[in-house]
């Protein structure tokens, strides 16, 4: 007997049919599959990844919408917050490129099944690779609509077997201040950069594990090889570049928490009603465009998580 | 009677000096060593060959008792809260001027460094790099200016527990150039160096050689001093 096979896309979708026109939709198709089949020199050079990044393209599901808010990529790449590299967002893309990712491993350990050295190339090939177009609002008030390639966090974590005991994930990106003049500069801030998530947020299926970005593999400024995507929180909770992922029983200290333990807390929600860290949240700019729109609770992904925190 | 005197007075004087409380002071005796590291940035390069007469350097951070003594207005870091931890929250200026009022001065970055170092014959008796306070989270706070680890200089917390301001001007490019007996830095600049690593610092910063910059006006919670003064009793 024969099934027929009905998809009910995933409520978090940003819904193309909004206000995409279908040029816009076909020639980004095009776009899409064309820096797939690059992946390559020329892409790198443009985007300013490096030239030594060995990534891994991923097969885009066909029912993906594009909607026409999806940032240019021009944009989205060339104005990064990634403070290993320095604080001016405009030349991150250039510094980002002295990060070299071949070989990039991770170290798991903690409360964990098996603690081990992963190598990133050879794990992520373990995963069905998917796109997702997340909005993802900074703190700082401004907001962009990215495409990512990469897969559900919660299938490497199931991979990777926590205890029982486990209730927290704890994220490190890697520390060189040699090649990431932020990490000498501002020595006295606790770096590696450090992040976290309750083991139950972890395993939302919204939480993602990012490799590629606009259908190539994540270049340096956007946190190559691997990076964390945890659309309804502010941005700073989105590690970039991962090196180690911890397993524990005690909420982990994280970077921002250790340096300003007032201004930032561990949830770091999207919450357009309460100040945080120095900025209004109740609107955000969009980059590249003169416009400032509404924030929404938990970054408009409130059906999909606010139950997680009820 | 006249060498029986001299004897009794040689086995106390060798009494006392062994069972007297060790000095505040350690005393680096003079000689080369070889300052930067290429493990680091370009401003640690290259390694060269220093030579430095002798000197004496606080075996310990100055703590806030002490400095309260100098400054009684001084306000406590809450990070650095105990009486014998190490005053932090205190300017170039400041530590400077704490120094030169005990007829002292900061110490040369290369003198810090060569007492980093540790002892010539032994370099590696700075007691294993595992127990210095570095690495560890930012609540832990400072660590008592006297609590262990020391060098093999009998010295406490040159690597982690608080940064140290030292007397040089920082210029990134000064080993290209600088001299190679007694350097003191770049005659004048906008950032002086500051070393060593603080307690929840990652063991990378705590390395001898690795160079800072901070403004001279810059307070810190994880930044503290000691001071030095040179062998041949000048202040310079």
């Amino acid at each position: 007997m024969n099934r027929m096979r009905i998809k009910i896309p995933e409520s978090w979708r940003i819904p193309e049919q909004e206000v995409t026109p279908e040029d816009i939709y076909v020639r980004r198709r095009e776009f899409l599959s064309t820096s797939l089949k690059l992946g390559s020199a020329a892409m790198a050079a443009f985007y300013g990844f490096s030239p030594s990044t060995k990534g891994w393209s991923a097969e885009f599901e066909s029912s993906n919408p594009s909607p026409s808010a999806i940032t240019a990529e021009i944009i989205a790449s060339r104005f990064n917050n990634f403070y290993e590299f320095g604080v001016e967002k405009e030349r991150i893309w250039k510094l980002a490129r002295k990060l070299q990712t071949h070989g990039w491993q991770i170290e798991v350990d903690g409360l964990v099944k098996n603690p081990q050295t992963l190598d990133v190339e050879t794990w992520v090939r373990k995963f069905p690779q998917e796109e997702r177009v997340y909005r993802l609002r900074c703190v700082e008030a401004w907001s962009v609509v990215i495409p990512w390639t990469g897969f559900p966090l919660r299938l490497l974590i199931d991979k990777l077997e926590p205890l029982s005991s486990a209730r927290y994930i704890k994220f490190t990106t890697f520390l060189d201040p040699v090649i990431a003049p932020g990490q000498k500069k501002r020595f006295w801030e606790p770096w590696p950069y450090t992040e976290g998530l309750r083991l139950d947020e972890a395993r939302h299926d919204l939480a993602f594990m990012a490799t590629g970005i606009y259908g190539h593999p994540l270049p340096g400024q956007h946190g190559a090889p691997i990076r964390l995507v945890v659309p309804w929180k502010y941005g700073f909770k989105s590690i970039k570049s991962i090196a180690r992922i911890e397993f524990t029983r005690e909420e982990p200290e994280t970077f921002y928490m250790s340096l300003s333990p007032l201004e930032y807390d561990f949830d770091a929600n999207v919450r357009p009603d309460v100040p945080y860290a120095r900025w209004h949240q109740a609107f955000e700019r969009i980059p590249g465009k003169e416009e400032t729109v509404k924030t929404l609770p938990f970054n408009g992904y409130a059906n999909q998580v606010a139950g997680l925190y009820s | 009677m006249g060498m029986k005197k001299t004897f009794t007075a040689f086995i106390l004087l060798a009494f006392l000096a062994n069972n007297a409380e060790p000095s505040d002071e350690a005393l680096i005796p003079a000689g080369e060593f070889l300052m930067g590291t290429d493990q680091g940035t370009p401003a640690e390069r290259p390694i060269h060959k220093v030579e430095l007469g002798g000197f004496f350097l606080d075996r310990f951070e100055v703590s806030n008792q002490n400095y309260e003594a100098f400054d009684p207005g001084f306000h406590r870091s809450s990070a650095s809260s105990c009486d014998r931890c190490p005053a932090t929250r205190v300017s170039w200026y400041e530590a400077q001027a704490y120094c030169q009022s005990l007829n002292r001065r900061l110490p040369s970055e290369a003198e810090w460094e060569k007492a980093r170092r540790g002892p010539a014959e032994n370099p590696s008796a700075s007691r294993p790099q595992e127990t210095a306070r570095t690495s560890l989270p930012i609540k832990a706070g400072a660590f008592a200016v006297d609590s262990p680890p020391a060098n093999g200089y009998g010295i406490h917390h040159l690597a982690g527990n608080v940064w140290e301001w030292v007397n040089d001007w920082h210029d990134e490019s000064y080993y290209r150039t600088s001299p190679a007996e007694n350097p003191l830095g770049p005659l004048k600049g906008l950032r002086k160096s500051v070393r060593g690593g603080s307690w929840y610092n990652n063991v990378w910063y705590t390395q001898p050689g690795m160079r800072f910059q901070l403004a001279p006006h810059v307070k810190l919670n994880s930044l503290g001093f000691r001071c030095a003064r040179s062998a041949n009793g000048s202040n310079n």
